[in-house]
């Protein structure tokens, strides 16, 4: 049987949504997705949801790996819609416990200590390539509506670096430049709070009007 | 749709013949007081009852019989719950032996009777394990004729839209109430569980959840309502059919409810995918079904950290129970719409707390300090009190199930029947510490604008790139989807901040946010008030 993709997922779930014996077919599919690096929130958390009918076909294995998924496409919240549906013994189990650490992390943005916490999961991330190089993209975001230029060390111990030839390619790939001690980001939208002005004034309506009118003709 | 649907849009629409208590003018209600002084009947052998009901259930099954939906409607609210509430406020009604004779056994009116029958008990009274098996069939064999027919002049059946809503929002309250009755495992006596193991074997589609989705999944599939609503043909006898697109327009509603009963929150949002709330849609045709609506569209938004939906879902629904409230006072379900509301500004005041906004309704956030300005105050605070996110959230969150029946054999020695509800708390709250050094941050922000980011960590006493990344987690948490109208679901990607700032290099720019407000408006307030001083003096 040929692996499922989004669209044939989509079709398998219009039909057979809550059918345990679709379970083989869409765990295959969470494991093709780390392997080719494409992902499907909606076809993993229907997988979340029939271990969530049915507790005793839970593998763990497959969550583990859902949720590096869902980490890897921050800043979108699908991490957190995940956990909603893992039972708390799932959740406090090894590894996933230590990838709720990592998630913790990312989500209060303290980037430098994300690394460190990535260690007792190497062998795990080893099975879903790409996970680096998603947080670090998910970072390079962060840091791009935060700052106009930010200290150069700032952004390579928060992306874990070491060699600062590898931070010039990631600024470089962003279009942004290094200056100095500085990496200048590009402007955008974010970055260039300007002064707002919100009114909600105006003028006062026909219908208010109305209202007052036999008061002030009395 | 482009631009940002206003709300006030949405709340001009309401009709006033929309609202549950004006829809009687004209119907001759039954006469509950010409029967209530007949002689006492003499049958008393098996089973009293009072002449009046009997009369009732002949008036009542006579007009279900003759589809005169007008009529049973007024039955339906009103004299049902009078008879109710003068024979039968702490017993059940008549079973349904009794009743059949005097229908001349009609089955179809007897399966509706049974469905009001066990309702009320299950408000009134304690349902045993039993009744609570007898109702699941009850509703599969009403749900089963209903899917069964390959054309709806089959039936000859016509319901007022009110009962059919009540009826979907029953069963999904039986089936949450049926998970909660089964997993409180130790208040059981051992003859209890037993019997509920044996129901569970014998039975096993009872109350499961597996059914419960497959029902309402059937009606929305049968009623073609997904195709209706975005306009396309659907070649199907059922499309005319009021009775089915109703019932396929709560199921799908009733979806949204199981889905964030069972915390899949995309999955609730992608059901109601092709309902457009930024318009009058059916759902306004039942007060209750609008409110659940907007409840729960909320809830996911809340739980899904979309907060600025979130509070306009809330502030939406929650000015139109304001505006109409007074003609709800004599409804069944006036209570249930207060608890609700009162409910609904519980959540308001946890996302506005988590994501403060600069435009807020002023009459809401009048109403919102009246009732939970001391919990606000917990909650904006600098040192923000976790325990005032939870007693809101207990107060006001869903009823969340667990769908799988606990083992009774060997039941885990941390089984605890609240399981659903703690794991949805726990997640909340650990979102809500995320955030915790946000509304300081916040705060010395706005004393500024422009400032050292050293000076700032030092006020904080933290090193400058622990502040930093204080820094970047209140620009994450502010950048989110923001509904813009079209599916409930789909959002463009925009900052939420009540403070906008950027940092260059070591300095922090905070933008100049300056509001100015519409004094017109308040004026007129006052006069109005003023008024009404002055002709109460008088």
């Amino acid at each position: 049987m040929a692996g499922l993709d989004a669209a044939s997922c989509a079709a398998l779930l219009e039909k057979q949504r809550y059918d345990p014996s679709i379970l083989p077919q869409l765990e295959a599919y969470v494991t093709a997705q780390c392997a080719s690096g494409t992902y499907d929130l909606e076809g993993n958390l229907a997988t979340l949801k029939l271990y969530q009918f049915h507790p005793e076909k839970t593998n763990s294995g497959i969550v583990a790996r859902i949720l590096l998924k869902a980490l890897m496409n921050l800043p979108m919240t699908d991490y957190l819609l995940c956990t909603y549906l893992i039972s708390e013994s799932v959740l406090e189990s090894e590894p996933i416990s230590h990838i709720s650490a990592v998630a913790s992390l990312l989500e209060t943005c303290s980037f430098r200590a994300v690394w460190a916490s990535l260690k007792p999961i190497e062998e795990l991330l080893a099975t879903v390539p790409g996970f680096h190089a998603a947080v670090q993209e998910f970072m390079l975001s962060t840091l791009k509506i935060t700052y106009q230029a930010v200290p150069k060390l700032h952004v390579m111990s928060s992306l874990g670096l070491t060699d600062e030839a590898v931070l010039k390619k990631h600024v470089e790939g962003k279009g942004w430049t290094i200056d100095g001690d500085l990496v200048r980001i590009s402007l955008n939208d974010d970055n260039t709070a300007k002064p707002k002005k919100v009114d909600v004034s105006g003028t006062l309506g026909y219908d208010q009007m109305t209202k007052i009118l036999s008061s002030i003709s009395s | 749709m482009a631009a940002t649907t206003s709300l006030d849009e949405v709340e001009d629409g309401i009709e006033v013949d929309n609202l549950p208590n004006f829809r009687f003018e004209g119907t001759t209600e039954f006469d509950m007081d010409e029967h209530h002084h007949e002689t006492e009947p003499t049958d008393l052998v098996r089973y009293h009852t009072p002449d009046v009901i009997r009369s009732f259930i002949v008036y009542f099954q006579k007009n279900v019989r003759d589809r005169n939906v007008y009529e049973v409607h007024s039955i339906y609210e009103n004299s049902f719950n009078k008879l109710t509430d003068r024979f039968y406020k702490n017993s059940p009604w008549p079973p349904v032996d009794v009743i059949s004779p005097l229908v001349d056994n009609d089955q179809q009116f007897l399966l509706l009777y049974k469905e009001l029958y066990y309702r009320h008990i299950y408000s009134k009274l304690q349902p045993s394990l039993h009744q609570r098996i007898e109702s699941w069939l009850n509703y599969c064999d009403i749900f089963n004729l209903l899917l069964s027919v390959e054309s709806p002049q089959e039936l000859e059946l016509e319901l007022p839209s009110q009962w059919l809503w009540d009826m979907i929002d029953e069963f999904i309250y039986q089936f949450q109430a049926f998970c909660q009755f089964r997993s409180r495992v130790k208040s059981k006596s051992e003859e209890e569980i037993s019997l509920l193991k044996q129901a569970a074997q014998e039975r096993p589609h009872v109350w499961s959840v597996h059914k419960v989705l497959y029902y309402l999944h059937a009606f929305v599939e049968k009623s073609c309502v997904k195709k209706q609503l975005r306009g396309e043909a659907c070649d199907s006898p059922f499309v005319n059919s009021q009775l089915y697109l109703m019932l396929g327009y709560f199921s799908m509603v009733g979806l949204l409810r199981m889905h964030c009963l069972l915390a899949d929150y995309r999955l609730a949002l992608k059901t109601v995918e092709d309902i457009d709330l930024s318009k009058k849609g059916i759902f306004t045709r039942v007060t209750a079904c609008h409110i659940t609506v907007f409840y729960y569209v909320g809830w996911a938004y809340l739980m899904t950290r979309r907060y600025t939906d979130a509070i306009k879902t809330f502030s939406n629904i929650l000015f139109y129970i304001g505006r109409t409230k007074q003609y709800h006072t004599r409804s069944y379900q006036y209570e249930a719409i207060l608890k609700k509301n009162e409910q609904m500004y519980a959540l308001l005041a946890i996302a506005i707390s988590l994501s403060p906004q600069l435009q807020a309704d002023d009459n809401l956030l009048a109403s919102l300090r009246d009732k939970y300005s001391e919990r606000l105050s917990r909650m904006q605070s600098n040192n923000i009190d976790l325990a005032a996110f939870e007693e809101l959230f207990a107060f006001a969150c869903p009823k969340f199930v667990s769908p799988s029946p606990p083992n009774y054999d060997a039941l885990p020695p941390t089984h605890n029947p609240q399981e659903a509800y703690r794991l949805q708390l726990k997640h909340f709250l650990h979102s809500v510490e995320q955030q915790k050094m946000l509304p300081t941050i916040r705060s010395f922000l706005k004393l500024y604008t422009t400032i050292g980011l050293p000076k700032l960590a030092a006020l904080l006493e933290q090193d400058e790139a622990t502040f930093r990344e204080h820094l970047q987690c209140l620009k994450h948490k502010t950048h989110g989807l923001a509904w813009v109208g079209g599916p409930p679901l789909s959002g463009e990607w925009t900052s939420s901040a009540d403070v906008d700032f950027y940092v260059d290099n070591d300095i922090a720019h905070v933008a100049d946010t300056s509001i100015s407000r519409k004094h017109s408006d308040y004026f007129v307030k006052q006069i109005i008030k003023l008024e009404e001083i002055i002709a109460n003096l008088k």
